[in-house]
């Protein structure tokens, strides 16, 4: 690793993905869990439904 | 925001209405607190937007199902702005017994008078304003499927939310009238919110009042005493019911002007059948109605799968026919040597081909790049990634014909043919909903379990849910058919998927008698369902199914897949040491992968095999986080076993490198697909299954399921041990008849044993229950 200076920026950017990646991935999946948030193929509706209140929110205000 | 409940029968167009008033924004979704799924989306073109809560379809708002106890309790509890109640209006008499439960409560309310233009097209007409003035609610006719009057509808339901109303009955017997009048007083002593409602049920005897009022029930007590109907004794609820019913035929049957069309048949005048009526006469007979779903079944695997689809290739018609687009790296996408491509297998190639000249490309960019950057980007990421998204539009053409049969209103006649076979198994037809579901997504079928009324009954059918291939699966079935067929020259992939769903559903049939007659004893509820009318699928419909399924798999692909890739990949490259290896030898997988490996040789896919025989078990392990993930780690490996592999085939190449490599026999192949098949799901369908099951069940399923699978496993290898591992030279492998043998004489006598074991288990614990009463 890190021996070609041609690649070390594409080395060090993957390497970064990964890790922000899997990092990502591990949190949203404990912070849910925590906060007892849907998880798995629940979650896309929740995010839909949220989605829509911010829409209806923002037009008409939090009443 | 105002908050409108959908209410009413199952199959009275509640879905399509909730469809076309919410559009693009119709979502399910799982509510805080409310453990049964709903439906909710936002009506937008009234002066305020309204939310919209599609119930499920109830008969009655008596607690006989879960449903109803739901829609009851939504509508008492969650005090909805206004409810819908939709009516079928080919139906009107059977459906307006839950409209006159409704109209008990303190809601306001609206009919929507659907399928109007079912009638209009018989020539049958309708009196809506006298059905209005005789129900007391705003009634509107309307037709959900071609989206007419909704608006109106919408109108008036927005301003009747805006006036309170009160609850009223219908009931005539002055006697039940006036204990009913007394127990109300009671009630609205006691401050409870629509103490009609309350009052009524309780004098039903309905088991949810009886539990919450039992200070009132000496009152109702007392004045049975002195009651008796020549009927129906002092049964309430059969009373009551008999009421209803009087008032709905004394009321409506001049409602409704039926246009009777006559024939002449035989010299008699006979009423002249629908159309649906005249197709039912094939689809659900009794002896062809399953021979034609198996046809219809075979079709839709041949369709999807087949890549001989005339079997014209089969004559050799296509022998010295060169590939489409030969030379080019879109060769033989559309036809080949074998025949013409099916529409599923054209639009696989198509994915499969642009995937494949893209990793290439980035591996050509990727040349001077360290080893492990390159193998990452391209074996790991690229190559895992690409083979599971591949099969998106096989995935999506299979869905497509399941939604045409239940949009066409086909799965209702099939759930109606199988309630008859079923019921020997011990299951009602009902179970056939959830399992049919099964074969897109185990997840959403076994919360539809829920339409179930017996907790044993639901219990064996969420354990045989996963037998019925998801979706996920379905890239395992293909890749490893494909690979047999490339491996071993067995020409009909389409074959081997059809064979193993069949499997599936023969193993759930198995293991749903064996649990009915054992640990799941109880008899099948009784089968009651409507027949819908069969029309035209509706295009919008279809696509919004199919949008959502493509949504969900390359969601899953791009998180829990591509991460399990990265996974794998650093498992498969990296020591012990946390060094890179650039080969498998040594590596953490191989060392993890070896251990568990002796496990799984009586399935044919364990230690007989050779050096990188570990795979397979690896492959299963991975394939419990999600299905998916067995082809996405056969990728990543076989990038890894086969240097200067870039995975520019899909799954089918990389699984003929694992036979390849491995040594495996076809049998190992199927007896692999088979476990994959039957063994315990994708964590989300376990944690959905721990949450459906009744309490103490989840640990004893997830038994059943690697018990099941194990053996059901061990069962198809010996079996298929019989026929040569060598299916073109017919030479059998060292000891595989030696093996086969005495195991399938195990497995007859097992068969033969079974039912006199059943009848002893069975007696041993009635003699139980004897001495213990």
């Amino acid at each position: 690793m890190f021996q070609n200076p041609d690649w070390i920026w594409l080395e060090i950017l993957v390497l970064s993905a990964v890790v922000v990646f899997l990092g990502a991935m591990i949190g949203t999946y404990a912070y849910k869990r925590a906060h007892h948030i849907p998880t798995g193929d629940c979650a896309a509706c929740h995010i839909n439904t949220k989605r829509m209140l911010k829409e209806y929110h923002k037009k008409y205000g939090k009443h | 925001m105002k908050r409108f409940a959908l209410a009413g029968n199952p199959n009275c167009g509640k879905t399509t209405l909730f469809n076309s008033l919410t559009g693009s924004t119709a979502h399910v979704g799982n509510w805080p607190g409310v453990t049964v799924e709903k439906k909710d989306g936002v009506y937008k073109k009234l002066e305020e937007h309204v939310s919209i809560i599609d119930l499920p379809g109830i008969y009655s708002l008596s607690p006989y199902t879960n449903e109803e106890v739901i829609a009851r309790n939504y509508i008492l509890d969650e005090h909805p702005d206004l409810v819908i109640n939709i009516v079928d209006a080919t139906n009107l008499e059977r459906n307006l017994y839950l409209t006159t439960q409704l109209l008990e409560i303190n809601v306001p309310m609206i009919i929507a008078l659907n399928m109007i233009d079912v009638l209009n097209k018989e020539g049958t007409v309708i009196d809506v304003e006298a059905i209005e003035k005789k129900i007391g609610v705003p009634v509107v006719a309307v037709s959900a499927l071609k989206e007419d009057n909704l608006d109106n509808l919408m109108k008036r339901a927005y301003e009747a939310s805006k006036q309170p109303r009160e609850g009223k009955t219908i009931i005539t017997n002055k006697d039940i009238l006036h204990l009913i009048g007394d127990v109300n007083i009671a009630f609205k002593g006691k401050e409870v919110e629509n103490p009609l409602f309350h009052a009524i049920k309780l004098v039903e005897n309905d088991e949810l009042e009886v539990a919450n009022h039992s200070d009132l029930i000496p009152m109702v007590e007392a004045f049975k005493k002195t009651f008796n109907d020549e009927t129906f004794g002092d049964d309430f609820e059969a009373i009551i019911a008999d009421n209803r019913y009087h008032y709905i035929s004394d009321n409506f049957h001049t409602v409704v002007k039926k246009a009777v069309k006559e024939e002449e048949e035989d010299g008699k005048k006979a009423v002249k059948m629908s159309r649906s009526d005249k197709i039912d006469r094939v689809l659900t007979h009794r002896v062809f109605g399953l021979l034609i779903f198996a046809v219809v079944l075979f079709f839709v695997f041949h369709l999807t799968f087949g890549e001989n689809l005339f079997f014209i290739g089969a004559g050799g018609l296509f022998e010295n026919v060169n590939p489409s687009f030969a030379g080019t790296a879109w060769e033989g996408l559309i036809w080949h040597e074998g025949g013409i491509n099916s529409p599923g297998v054209i639009l696989f190639n198509a994915f499969d081909m642009t995937f494949g000249w893209f990793i290439e490309l980035v591996g050509g960019w990727m040349g001077g790049a360290p080893e492990w950057l390159s193998g990452f980007v391209c074996d790991g990421v690229l190559s895992g990634l690409f083979a599971i998204l591949g099969f998106l539009p096989q995935i999506l053409v299979l869905f497509l014909f399941f939604a045409i049969m239940e949009d066409t209103g086909y799965m209702a006649r099939v759930a109606f043919i199988l309630d008859r076979i079923f019921r020997k198994f011990g299951l009602s037809g009902r179970a056939f909903i959830p399992m049919i579901m099964g074969f897109g997504c185990s997840v959403p079928a076994m919360i539809n379990t829920r339409t179930l009324a017996d907790d044993k009954e639901r219990t064996s059918t969420i354990r045989v849910i996963p037998f019925f291939s998801c979706g996920a699966k379905l890239p395992i079935l293909t890749a490893i058919a494909g690979g047999v067929a490339g491996a071993f020259g067995f020409a009909h992939v389409d074959l081997i998927t059809y064979s193993m769903y069949v499997v599936g559903i023969v193993a759930a049939i198995v293991c749903v008698l064996l649990m009915r007659h054992t640990t799941q004893k109880g008899d099948a509820a009784p089968f009651i369902m409507e027949l819908p009318e069969y029309h035209w699928p509706q295009f919008k419909a279809l696509m919004i199914h199919l949008w959502d399924k493509a949504k969900h798999f390359v969601k899953k692909a791009f998180t829990i897949i591509l991460a399990s890739t990265i996974v794998i990949w650093f498992l498969s490259n990296f020591g012990w040491n946390w060094r890179y290896l650039g080969s498998m030898d040594g590596s953490i997988l191989q060392s993890l992968g070896q251990l568990i490996q002796p496990i799984f040789t009586p399935l044919g896919f364990g230690a007989q095999l050779s050096a990188f025989g570990w795979v397979f078990a690896v492959a299963a392990i991975t394939g419990l986080i999600a299905k998916e993930n067995v082809i996405a780690t056969f990728s990543v490996l076989a990038a890894v076993i086969v240097s200067g592999f870039e995975g520019t085939e899909e799954g089918v190449e990389e699984a003929i490198i694992m036979i390849q490599n491995t040594g495996i026999t076809w049998q190992g192949c199927i007896a692999f697909i088979a476990f994959n098949m039957l063994t315990i799901p994708c964590f989300a369908a376990c944690a959905t299954a721990k949450a459906e099951l009744p309490k103490g069940q989840f640990k004893w399923t997830l038994a059943f399921w690697l018990v099941a699978s194990y053996i059901g496993t061990a069962v198809i290898y010996s079996v298929l041990n019989i026929f040569p591992s060598n299916l073109n030279g017919h030479a059998y492998k060292n000891g595989q008849l030696a093996w086969a043998i005495p195991v399938v004489c195990v497995i007859v006598a097992l068969a033969v044993l079974t039912p006199f074991a059943i009848k002893w288990w069975n007696a041993r614990k009635a003699r139980k229950a004897n001495l213990g009463a």
